[in-house]
């Protein structure tokens, strides 16, 4: 029995049709790739599966691409398409750091919030590097991390981190804000650990450990 | 109503140190959102008010903002131009997605706007006076469940007098009560099943004179109870018979307050609470809308 053009599953392919397609998908998504990156190398243990995290999300994303309804949501839908890669492949397997007890880190926080000094935490900041902000975001629970990461770093507004990650916004406001008290509490507490300078008085006795 | 206005900033009720500690509290898990200029601006003066005679919250906010500036400066790895050749390469092996014709009708609905979403995230516990405003109006354009008036139906009325009577003081029943209370009802008592949603307690009161089961439960961080109603009131209004012919679900607001009923197989669900109309929707479909 002849099949209907209608219900044909593999229409002949039109070359032209197919380069525009292709040309569109390139696009919208290709400059979002260093962030995507970026956003894939915080959750995996190497460069090397990140990259395979991104590629991979790029190829379901083709796939998908006639799915995209609305291309000014384009870097939101990757960025959920890429956090499904990352749940699948990788995120399960990423030896994350013993998480610090919540109890603990709010002792941290509260210490930080009576202090005198507002400069030395942001003298603190000022000195922390990229692998160390690592560190911080391995030591809070992940929900908040992600959500902290997507909009301090990969610069989504609330109502997008809220899309990708698939919480209510109010749940997001929660997140970031109980997010950075966290992480701000988590590089407080590890600051001497991490050579990032201490209160005067300490600097002054021990100075910079190694 | 003075129960809600506690939980709200009002400079005309007396300012007792419990209730000062409980606003300052609810303000500022709004920080970060004020750091982010995420708030709508009713908010935003709130907190420019609470931030001139608060210096714990000041230094808080700091903190937000030195850490957000900071990981706004995080440098972004450069893909390099292999893995860009990868992608080339498998999206070239794979056919190019055949899109469907356009519709002429776009079924896309619009995005709300980010500023009306964090209002409808936050409108319980900040002393907005939304009703009547446009931003209320656009929570419940939102909404899939039709919006009444809440006197238009008693039902509505009865459920937020005993909301607001339970609310002001401590809550009647336990979790572990629940076994009694699907005993002293005819229909069965089942709490909602989502793992954001975590039932804190049960209790059995009067509705119109009718038994009838409430649950509580602990929502981000909210209380918003469940009345389980026998289908006999559910139904005894000619307003939510309409009403339900039409929708599945019809919220009401009063205040801050809102409702959302829906019809369960031999009860009726009025889910209520200090919480957006938006929540409330967004709570039921959590379930599956049923």
């Amino acid at each position: 029995m002849a099949k209907s053009r209608s219900t044909d599953p593999s229409p002949a392919p039109d070359p032209a049709a197919a380069a525009a397609v292709e040309a569109r998908f390139n696009a919208l998504v290709l400059p979002h790739l260093d962030r995507m990156l970026g956003f894939a190398t915080r959750r995996t243990e190497s460069t090397g599966d990140a990259e395979d995290a991104v590629q991979e999300a790029c190829i379901r994303a083709w796939k998908a691409f006639a799915d995209l309804r609305d291309e000014n949501t384009a870097r939101a839908w990757l960025y959920r398409i890429l956090r499904s890669v990352l749940a699948d492949a990788h995120e399960k397997n990423t030896r994350r750091q013993a998480l610090v007890s919540i109890t603990r880190i709010d002792d941290a926080h509260e210490e930080l919030m009576t202090r005198d000094d507002d400069g030395v935490f942001s003298d603190v900041v000022a000195r922390i590097d990229g692998e160390q902000l690592r560190s911080a975001f391995a030591l809070i629970p992940k929900e908040f991390a992600v959500a902290v990461e997507l909009h301090d770093i990969d610069g989504f507004k609330y109502h997008e981190v809220a899309d990708i990650v698939g919480v209510p916004l109010g749940t997001v406001m929660s997140r970031i804000s109980r997010g950075r008290r966290l992480l701000a509490a988590t590089i407080h507490s590890n600051r001497k650990a991490w050579a990032l300078g201490a209160p005067p008085s300490l600097r002054v006795s021990k100075g910079r450990s190694s | 109503m003075s129960e809600i206005r506690l939980h709200i900033a009002d400079d005309d009720l007396p300012q007792h140190a419990e209730t000062r500690e409980a606003r300052h509290e609810l303000l500022a898990s709004f920080l970060a959102a004020y750091a982010d200029g995420e708030l709508p601006p009713e908010t935003q003066s709130q907190l420019d008010s609470h931030l001139a005679g608060c210096a714990r919250c000041r230094r808080e906010l700091n903190v937000h903002r030195t850490l957000r500036d900071r990981l706004e400066r995080e440098p972004v790895p450069a893909a390099i131009a292999a893995l860009r050749e990868r992608i080339a390469i498998g999206i070239r092996s794979i056919p190019a997605p055949v899109f469907p014709p356009k519709e002429t009708a776009s079924p896309v609905p619009k995005r709300t706007p980010s500023r009306w979403l964090v209002a409808a995230a936050i409108a319980f516990f900040v002393a907005v006076p939304l009703v009547g405003s446009r931003t209320w109006q656009r929570f419940h354009q939102a909404s899939s469940a039709i919006s009444v008036a809440p006197h238009s139906v008693q039902l509505f009325d009865t459920v937020f007098a005993d909301y607001r009577r339970v609310s002001g003081g401590d809550l009647p029943g336990r979790a572990r009560d629940l076994a009694a209370v699907r005993a002293a009802v005819p229909f069965a008592v089942t709490p909602l099943s989502n793992p954001d949603v975590r039932l804190i307690a049960a209790w059995t009161t009067t509705l119109s004179g009718t038994a009838t089961a409430v649950l509580a439960y602990r929502w981000n961080e909210r209380v918003v109870l469940q009345y389980l109603i026998p289908e006999e009131l559910l139904f005894q209004s000619s307003s939510v018979r309409t009403l339900l012919t039409q929708t599945k679900a019809v919220a009401a607001a009063e205040g801050t307050q809102n409702l959302l009923l829906w019809a369960n197989p031999e009860s009726g669900s009025v889910l209520v609470g200090d919480v957006s109309a938006r929540a409330l929707t967004e709570m039921h479909a959590s379930i599956g809308g049923r």
